[in-house]
């Protein structure tokens, strides 16, 4: 039987022993807080070590997260001193019967590159595809620009443009030439030779020469390792682009956008302004009968002029006999000058030869320009064509790739050819984050 | 001298201070379930611990036609009970889980003094047959402390995982931070009523100590390539110390003999080793005591009456 004391004496130890166990509460979650964010990176470097390597990883909350039916958290990845790398998505993209990936993708902060991608394999109802198929789709996008699109489309559009190319009018057979007047910040000058057959562009080249004449021309010092540019070799992409202009016989339909790059020649990721200017000098120069002789005459002249000896007497002849010598120290040179003294419009060597009346060779023919050339048909770029535009009615970026302008690809890949339905929401999930991005940090296409 | 009727009982320990002495045990776990998992801990522990005492109130007056009814032992089932839950569980789940409990192990068998296997286990064992999709809601402890919502929604998604210990160190899981039932991980506490336990005589051990004897050398055992932490995180993340110093005490299922308890608490340690590579905390706690329940009688009958043949036979 229980006496009051006894009921007394137990309460009391009851009392106690809630007390002890508030103030044991306490002491524990106190102690334990200072490793609740190591516990949290902990488990954080578990996740996104291999998708983006970082010293420590914050969780982003946005509302564009949770209005988003994509992507689920965001992290920013950073550096100890807490710059950011870049962030890390989590996300699942769906397909029309409610199918599913689960990817943790990871993107930098400056460059928009795909540091790595995780495929997590917890869905309800998972959209087929094996870790080695992920494998061999990461191979061809991580470390590399996003957003990505599949060759196979890209493919196609290309197709469609070469298969009907066009002959330019006004094409005078033999063999042309153009060179930048200056050189580049490399300290190379790039030229572009061309051969024209019935009309037809047949032979197309373009290389650079540096005014260092112990450098290797681009194209060598590229094979060799010297020069290195994103993408393929430079050798590689400037014979795709070189063979790509004799498929369309107009390097306005190169869609060069207003970058410099291009979309439609697989391979070839420089910057093709040079080429693609050369190679319209090379067609006006074949158009007004100025082949290379005459231009070679015609930079001979234009340093006579400057400075009283030609390229052979100055030692700026290369061994293949080109013209090594940049004009950037004389940018008045080439100038149309308005009344005012200011500079209008700049003049090429054949330009430069007819405002002077031409000249009459000796060994290396003769030019005088043709009143009518100047009438013909600029072959330079057709309207709409510049920005990624292609000509013939057929607008090549106005396709999309996941909501995402054509013009806005950076990459583009090989899927899986045996699973395009999963090599097309691979990329859709790389493309959902970076759409993400893009709008959370305002990024400008 | 002091003058007094027969019986003369000199005693304090009878059958509702020992029931006092474990429910008093028992608040330290509830104590931190509550501070670790919020109102919706509490409100599931006041519900079950409620609801226990009138069932058994309910059962000995118009079952029993009894009206002396006195046993704390509603409270001590109702919050064990409660402390196996995970943390966001609808509170309906909670009353089918005491109301299964009580019918299966209390009333079928006759009511107060007939138990043979523990209620609360028996509750939960059943609702988790039952409703599985209504017993997922592993929480991380401190989230939604005074959230209520949860208390009526029946389907539950996990956000924690309940079993992935790989990220929390070793004092967040002595401290019992981490996702698992409300009052079975809390190792802190759990020590702190054994402590009371021991130092108050409120139970006997013989049964938890065989228990914990073959359930420590059997994980030293399997878990030694992993190491000391390892083994110990498992051990104390398993829900057996509860398992040990709660269930396997129980006064009324556990042989209170030492031969008898030892016996069956090695019967249980050596269905919960066979359990282990499952990793099922809740078959961890629970199962091995329903085998410790079903064993008792035999185990009882040949340890408590062997030494004497005769009281067998007159037993039997």
């Amino acid at each position: 039987m229980m006496t009051r004391d006894n009921i007394k004496r137990v309460a009391a130890e009851a009392l106690m022993l809630v007390i002890l166990s508030v103030a044991l509460l306490l002491l524990g979650t106190w102690l334990s807080s200072f490793k609740k964010n190591d516990r949290l990176q902990f488990s954080y470097d578990g996740r996104f070590m291999n998708v983006l390597p970082a010293d420590t990883y914050t969780e982003i909350n946005s509302s564009l997260v949770d209005n988003s039916n994509e992507v689920s958290h965001v992290y920013e990845a950073l550096t100890a001193d807490g710059n950011t790398l870049g962030y890390i998505i989590d996300l699942e993209v769906f397909d029309d019967t409610g199918r599913s990936l689960h990817f943790l993708t990871g993107i930098t902060y400056d460059g928009a590159s795909l540091t790595g991608i995780r495929h997590i394999a917890d869905e309800a109802n998972p959209i087929p595809i094996t870790e080695e198929e992920i494998s061999i789709l990461a191979a061809s996008t991580v470390g590399r620009q996003i957003p990505v699109a599949l060759q196979q489309n890209d493919q196609n559009v290309i197709s469609e443009a070469i298969s009907e190319p066009q002959r330019l009018s006004g094409l005078q057979d033999g063999v042309y030439y153009a060179q930048a007047l200056e050189k580049d910040r490399n300290g190379y000058i790039d030229y572009v030779e061309m051969e024209i057959s019935d009309g037809i562009i047949v032979r197309v080249q373009w290389d650079a020469m540096n005014v260092d004449r112990t450098t290797r021309n681009r194209r060598e010092a590229s094979l060799t390792g010297d020069y290195s540019t994103s993408g393929e070799p430079w050798a590689n992409q400037s014979y795709n682009i070189c063979r790509a202009l004799m498929q369309l016989q107009n390097p306005g339909l190169l869609a060069m956008k207003s970058d410099g790059t291009t979309e439609i020649v697989e391979g070839v990721t420089v910057n093709i302004r040079p080429f693609v200017e050369l190679a319209e000098e090379c067609i006006a120069n074949s158009r007004a009968g100025f082949d290379k002789d005459a231009y070679m005459a015609g930079l001979n002249m234009v340093l006579i002029d400057l400075f009283t000896s030609d390229a052979e007497t100055l030692g700026i002849l290369d061994a293949t006999g080109h013209v090594v010598y940049s004009f950037d120290e004389y940018p008045n040179l080439f100038a149309r000058l308005d009344e005012a003294g200011n500079a209008i419009s700049y003049m090429n060597i054949r330009e430069y030869v007819e405002e002077a009346g031409g000249f009459e060779g000796n060994g290396e023919g003769s030019y005088f320009p043709n009143p009518d050339s100047h009438d013909q048909q600029t072959p330079g770029i057709p309207d709409g064509s510049e920005d990624g535009v292609s000509p013939n009615g057929d607008n090549i970026i106005t396709e999309n790739v996941d909501g995402l302008p054509q013009s806005e690809i950076r990459n583009r890949i090989e899927g899986l050819p045996d699973n395009e339905e999963a090599s097309s929401y691979y990329i859709t999930a790389i493309n959902t984050s970076y759409s993400f991005l893009k709008n959370y940090l305002n990024w400008v296409a | 001298m002091r003058k007094a009727s027969a019986p003369f009982i000199h005693t304090q320990k009878n059958t509702p201070y020992i029931q006092l002495i474990l429910d008093i045990a028992l608040l330290p776990c509830c104590v931190s379930a509550v501070f670790n998992y919020g109102l919706k801990a509490a409100v599931n522990i006041v519900v079950a611990v409620f609801l226990s005492f009138v069932i058994d109130i309910f059962y000995e007056q118009k079952i029993h036609k009894s009206n002396n009814y006195y046993d704390l032992s509603s409270a001590f089932y109702g919050m064990c009970f409660a402390l196996m839950l995970p943390p966001d569980t609808c509170v309906i789940v909670t009353v089918a889980g005491i109301l299964l409990g009580k019918i299966i192990a209390k009333g079928i068998p006759g009511g107060v003094g007939n138990l043979f296997i523990n209620p609360a286990v028996t509750g939960r064992v059943m609702v988790e047959l039952l409703f599985p999709g209504a017993l997922r809601g592993f929480v991380l402890p401190g989230e939604d402390w005074l959230s209520l919502k949860g208390l009526l929604v029946w389907d539950k998604v996990s956000s924690a995982s309940e079993v992935d210990l790989s990220g929390y160190y070793f004092l967040e899981i002595f401290a019992g931070r981490y996702p698992t039932f409300i009052g079975t991980g809390c190792i802190i506490f759990i020590i702190l009523g054994f402590i009371y336990l021991a130092a108050r005589k409120g139970a006997r051990f013989y049964a938890a100590a065989g228990y914990a004897a073959v359930i420590v050398t059997g994980m030293m055992i399997m878990y030694f390539p992993m190491g000391l932490r390892y083994s110990l995180i498992r051990l104390i993340a398993s829900g057996i110390p509860f398992a040990a110093t709660f269930l396997m005490t129980d006064p009324t299922t556990i042989p209170s003999n030492s031969r008898g308890g030892v016996c069956t608490g090695v019967t249980a340690g050596i269905t919960a080793l066979l359990l282990l590579p499952f990793n099922n905390t809740l078959a961890l706690i629970c199962v091995p005591v329903l085998v410790s329940n079903f064993t008792t009688v035999t185990f009882e009958y040949f340890t408590l009456l062997r030494r004497n043949k005769e009281s067998r036979e007159a037993a039997l």
